[in-house]
């Protein structure tokens, strides 16, 4: 399987990517809630979550459901470096 | 489908001690990335102030030396005559750069060091607790003035870039400020551009970001964003201040 197979796999099957165009992965440990990110991205692929880090914040999530284009506006504005995108 | 960004290689894998939002951790980023790209970082020195960045050296995986207090263009002038060919950056708050280090700052620039300077202003103190700081707007409270900075006790903001830019010596000094994404991309093309000009022994390069500081500000990290815009930019205007090779 190529590597973007496993990305699309990777998702339960109710999330999957309709189409892979743009990608990211959060680090969720490094990730400080400043929802910078979730302000940035144009078509609201992050949103704030209620799960906790080690740190004590609740870490942004990726929607991943192929509406990403990998502009990284959200890893550009990201103060944590915390994001990585793929793009097609 | 490939990878089109990810953490700049001289950005160490430490996570940020800074605050939720903070400034700081956004220019961090941007110099690494300008250093990754001029391919400079096995000669590149830089100099930490005392402030919230006094453990920047934690992050940056070139060589760093700190400098006390308001000392970061004294340090950087000697590291620079001694060392000529590495590439040697201040990084300095506004508290240092333009309350204690005005001397050391200003005669560096006229002098016409070529060194680089980042130049981060947040309108406060923010490592002791946000205190009125030179660049403190008027009528933006601190804990030293509760009620709202007034020029009558205070002063008016220090425009502490435009000063130097009268000297001689200076020869690239811009404003710039990491709250959006155009901004950033905008400040990372400066800063590109300072160490550009080190690098074909130019002189003195300044660049200073206008950096937010949610919690000294009590803001949340978007609304901090949201007054640089509405209200920062209004007494610090970005853009270029000084360029004399884009004359001619
Ligand atoms: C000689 C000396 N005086 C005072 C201090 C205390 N001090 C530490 S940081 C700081 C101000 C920092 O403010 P700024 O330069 O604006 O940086 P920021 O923390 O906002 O990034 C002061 C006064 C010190 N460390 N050394
Ligand atoms: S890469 Fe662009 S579209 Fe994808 S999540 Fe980030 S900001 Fe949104
Ligand atoms: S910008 Fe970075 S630190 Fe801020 S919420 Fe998004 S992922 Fe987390
Ligand atoms: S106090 Fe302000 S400048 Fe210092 S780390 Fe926190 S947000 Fe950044």
């Amino acid at each position: 399987m190529g590597k973007e197979a496993l990305f699309f796999f990777s998702f339960p099957r109710r999330e999957r990517p309709r189409v892979l165009k743009g990608f990211i992965e959060i680090n969720r440990e490094l990730c400080k809630e400043c929802l910078l990110c979730v302000e940035a991205c144009k078509r609201d692929n992050i949103v704030p979550s209620t799960d906790l880090n080690a740190k004590g914040y609740h870490p942004v999530r990726f929607t991943a459901d192929g509406r990403c284009n990998g502009c990284a506006l959200c890893a550009t504005v990201c103060p944590e470096a915390a994001i990585e995108v793929w793009r097609e | 489908m490939k990878k089109v960004f990810s953490r700049p290689r001289t950005l160490k894998d430490v996570p940020f001690h800074y605050c939720s939002g903070c400034g700081h951790s956004i220019t961090h980023r941007l110099i690494a990335e300008a250093i990754d790209e001029l391919g400079i970082a096995d000669r590149t020195i830089g100099i930490p102030p005392a402030g919230c960045a006094v453990i920047a050296y934690n992050y940056f995986d070139i060589d760093m030396l700190e400098a006390p207090h308001g000392r970061g263009c004294a340090v950087a002038t000697g590291m620079k005559r001694v060392l000529p060919d590495r590439i040697i950056f201040s990084y300095q708050g506004d508290g240092d750069l333009a309350a204690i280090g005005t001397a050391e700052t200003f005669h560096a620039a006229n002098r016409g060091e070529n060194i680089t300077v980042l130049f981060i202003n947040n309108a406060v103190y923010g490592m002791t607790g946000g205190q009125m700081a030179p660049t403190t707007l008027l009528g933006q409270t601190s804990t030293t003035t509760p009620p709202g900075r007034t020029a009558v006790l205070d002063g008016h903001p220090v425009h502490f870039s435009e000063v130097l830019a009268t000297l001689a010596g200076a020869v690239y000094v811009e404003r710039c400020a990491v709250n959006s994404p155009a901004n950033i991309a905008r400040a990372k093309r400066a800063i590109r551009k300072a160490f550009q000009y080190q690098m074909q022994d130019r002189g003195f390069s300044l660049v200073e970001i206008l950096s937010q500081c949610p919690t000294n500000w009590k803001m949340r990290p978007t609304d901090a964003c949201r007054w640089v815009d509405e209200v920062m930019t209004k007494e610090f205007p970005l853009g270029v201040i000084k360029d004399l090779q884009a004359k001619g």
